[in-house]
C-alpha cells in the first residue's frame, strides 16, 4: 500500500479522497490555487502546496506544478478525482514516467474510451449494442444522409466530448447544418477538437449507467446500475441506485454488456459505462464510458456497502479486489441530489458570495459530501457544486422521504442554491411515480402548471 | 502544512485562532526558527525565517509608488512561480546577500520535474535577503528573496 498520496483536485471530491486515504492509513498531500488556501481540503491534508493562481489552467491543470509537488513531497501516487486532469491520458503518462502511480485506468484504456468514436467501435466489436450513429462527420452531406436514414430527432456529439459540451438535439433537416456549426465551435472551445458525430436520439429514454470495478489481476466486477435520468442540459441533477425500471434480467443483460466492454478496453480501476434505455422495449445502447470516479458514486456505495474510492486506491497499489460478483448485493435504495450555487429562477446562473449561515442535513440515512462550511466563499473560478446530499432507505419511498426532509434541513444563507428546485422535483408526482426520462426536467420547466408548484 | 509565507502569517494574524497568534508572538519574542503545537488532532507548525528582522520595511509585491523626493530604498519580494526545490547552487555564480544585482540576474533556481528553473531579479538593486534555505520545498507564490530597490 502507498505511504503518501497527492490529491490533484479541490472541493468535495478532494475531501472524499482524503477521507479514503485516512481510513487506509495513507498520508495525504493537497494542492490548491491561491484563493483556495483556506479550503477544508487544504486543512485536512497532512501537507499542502499552492500550485498556482485562481485560473484552473494555471493551478489545478498545471501538470508541472502538480507533478513537482508530488515529487517534492515524496508522494507515491496521485488521485485525480473527477474533472480537471482525471481523464487526461497525457497526465497519466507523465505520472508513470516520474514513477508516480496514477490512481485510475491505464493511459491506453483512457485513450480507447476517451475518444467517443473509438469507444463506439471498441464496444461494438465487443458485442455491446450501440446507438445507430456515424463516425466523425466529414461533410454536411454525411450528416444529412444519416439523419434521413435514421430519422429525426438526431443528436450531435463532440468526439472528444463530455459534460454536455458540443451536444445538440436536432429535430428537423432545416436546423441541422446550423446546429453542426454551433456544436463544432463549442467542441473546439471546450476540447480544442472540433470533430463531431451524429447519433439517433431517443426522446423519452432513461440514462442508466453500470458501475464497474476491475483490478490488475484480471478480475472485473459490476456494482449494479445508477439511474441518472433527471438531467438539465445533459448535466445530471438527481441520481438513484438501483433504477426503478431495471429488473433482474435487464440488470444482468446490461451488466454483462458493461463487463464485456470493460474487458475489451483492458480496463482497471473504477469506471462507468453509460447506456440509454428505451423504456418501450427495454432495448439499451452504449453511450460512453467514464474512466474516472464519478460525482454520483456515493449512491452505489450506499446500496453495495463498497467504498469505491478506497477500492480505486487498493487496485492502484496492485492489490486484488478480493471479492467476487456473488459478494455484491444491492440493499435498499439510495438517491443523490447535487446542490449547486445557482439561481434556478434565473436560468441557473451561478451565484457567488459568502455563505453566512449554514445548516447541513443529518439524521438517519443521510450522508452529505461537501467542502463548504460557515464563512465559505463561493468563487466564480470553479464549478458551482456546493455538495451532494445522499439518502438511503429500505426502499425508494423511504429514500425519497428522507431526501425531502434533508433538502428542507439544508440552509445556506448568502448564496442562492438549487436545493429548493431539487425539492420540487423530489416531490413532483411524476418523479414519485418514477415516470422520468432524460428530458423530464426540460418538460417540467416548460409546463407553467408544473413549474408553478415550485 | 507547508511553511507559511511572511505575508500569509501577517495576514492571518488578525483572523486566526488565538493559539496561532500566540505561537507567532512566541516565535518572534524568542527568535525561534520553528514552533509546533498539537492538540485534539489539530497540529500547527510555524516556521519563522531566522534572518527576518522585526523592523524590516514592509514587503511590497508590485511597483513602488513614485515620489518627487530623492530616491528612496524599497523592499521588493521575489515570489516563486513554480512548485519545486529551492537551489542556491547551480551552473552559474549567484549574488550573495548584500551584493548588487541587475534586472534579470539569476538569484537562485527552482528544481522542478528534474529541471533547473532560474529565479530572476524582477528589478535591479541589492539582494537584501534570501528567505528559503537551499534544498527546501517551495510552493507557487512563496516569497523567495527580498531585493532592496530604489524608486
Amino acid at each position: 500500500m502507498f505511504n503518501k498520496v497527492l490529491i490533484a483536485n479541490r472541493g468535495e471530491i478532494a475531501l472524499r479522497v482524503i477521507r479514503a486515504c485516512k481510513e487506509l492509513g495513507i498520508r495525504t498531500v493537497a494542492v490548491f490555487s491561491e484563493p483556495d488556501r483556506e479550503s477544508v481540503h487544504v486543512a485536512m491534508a497532512d501537507e499542502a502546496f499552492c500550485v498556482g493562481p485562481a485560473a484552473a489552467t494555471h493551478s489545478y491543470l498545471s501538470i508541472p506544478n502538480i507533478i513537482s509537488a508530488a515529487l517534492v513531497s515524496g508522494a507515491e501516487a496521485i488521485h485525480p478525482g473527477y474533472g480537471f486532469l482525471a481523464e487526461n491520458s497525457n497526465f497519466a503518462e507523465i505520472c508513470t514516467s516520474h514513477k508516480l502511480k496514477f490512481i485510475g485506468p491505464t493511459p491506453q484504456a483512457m485513450d480507447m474510451m476517451g475518444n467517443k468514436s473509438r469507444a463506439r467501435s471498441v464496444m461494438s466489436q465487443a458485442g455491446v449494442p450501440i446507438m445507430p450513429g456515424t463516425g466523425d462527420i466529414e461533410s454536411d452531406e454525411d450528416a444529412i444522409a444519416f439523419a434521413r436514414q435514421a430519422g429525426f430527432p438526431v443528436m450531435i456529439k463532440a468526439t472528444a466530448g463530455g459534460g454536455g459540451k458540443g451536444m445538440r438535439v436536432v429535430h428537423d433537416a432545416a436546423s441541422l447544418l446550423k446546429a453542426l456549426g454551433t456544436a463544432r465551435a463549442e467542441a473546439h472551445a471546450a476540447f480544442g477538437d472540433d470533430h463531431v458525430y451524429l447519433e439517433k436520439f431517443l426522446p423519452e429514454a432513461r440514462h442508466i449507467e453500470i458501475q464497474v470495478l476491475a483490478d490488475e489481476h484480471g478480475n472485473v466486477l459490476h456494482l449494479g446500475e445508477r439511474d441518472c435520468s433527471v438531467q438539465r442540459r445533459n448535466q445530471k441533477l438527481i441520481e438513484e441506485a438501483p433504477s426503478g425500471v431495471v429488473d433482474e434480467p435487464l440488470r444482468a443483460a446490461m451488466a454483462e454488456a458493461a463487463l464485456r466492454g470493460a474487458r475489451a478496453a483492458g480496463y482497471t480501476s473504477a469506471g462507468t459505462i453509460e447506456f440509454l434505455l428505451d423504456q418501450r422495449d427495454n432495448s439499451f445502447y452504449f453511450l460512453e464510458m467514464n474512466t474516472r470516479i464519478q460525482v454520483e458514486h456515493p449512491v452505489t456505495e450506499m446500496v453495495t456497502g463498497i467504498d469505491l474510492v478506497k477500492a480505486q486506491i487498493r487496485v492502484a497499489a496492485g492489490e486484488p479486489l478480493g471479492i467476487g460478483q456473488e459478494d455484491i448485493r444491492l440493499k435498499g435504495h439510495a438517491v443523490e441530489c447535487r446542490i449547486n450555487a445557482e439561481d434556478a429562477e434565473r436560468g441557473f446562473a451561478p451565484s457567488t458570495g459568502r455563505i453566512e449561515h449554514l445548516h447541513l442535513p443529518g439524521g438517519p440515512g443521510v450522508r452529505m459530501d461537501t467542502h463548504i462550511g460557515p464563512g465559505y466563499k463561493v468563487l466564480p473560478f470553479y464549478d458551482s457544486l456546493l455538495g451532494k446530499v445522499i439518502c438511503h432507505g429500505a426502499d425508494r419511498e423511504e429514500a425519497l422521504a428522507r431526501m425531502n426532509r434533508a433538502l428542507e434541513e439544508f440552509r445556506a444563507e448568502g448564496v442562492l442554491t438549487t436545493a429548493p428546485f431539487l425539492r420540487t422535483i423530489i416531490n413532483n408526482a411524476f418523479f414519485r411515480k418514477n415516470k422520468i426520462h432524460t428530458t423530464f426536467v426540460e418538460n417540467l420547466s416548460a409546463t407553467p402548471a408544473l413549474a408553478a408548484i415550485h | 502544512m507547508e511553511p507559511m509565507s511572511a505575508e500569509f502569517s501577517r495576514e492571518i494574524r488578525e483572523k486566526v485562532h488565538p493559539a496561532v497568534r500566540d505561537l507567532i508572538a512566541l516565535a518572534e519574542e524568542r527568535q525561534l526558527g520553528e514552533v509546533a503545537w498539537e492538540s485534539d488532532g489539530v497540529a500547527i507548525r510555524i516556521q519563522r525565517n531566522p534572518s527576518a528582522r522585526p523592523a524590516a520595511p514592509p514587503l511590497e509585491a508590485g511597483r513602488a509608488p513614485i515620489h518627487d523626493e530623492a530616491p528612496e530604498a524599497r523592499m521588493l519580494a521575489v515570489h516563486s512561480g513554480l512548485v519545486g526545490v529551492f537551489r542556491t547552487a547551480g551552473p552559474t555564480r549567484v549574488p550573495r546577500v548584500g551584493e548588487p544585482v541587475n534586472e534579470g540576474q539569476v538569484l537562485a533556481w527552482i528544481e522542478s520535474m528534474r529541471l533547473m528553473n532560474e529565479v530572476n531579479a524582477p528589478r535591479g538593486g541589492r539582494l537584501a535577503e534570501i528567505l528559503v534555505e537551499d534544498g527546501h520545498a517551495v510552493e507557487y507564490g512563496q516569497p523567495l528573496a527580498v531585493l532592496e530597490v530604489h524608486t
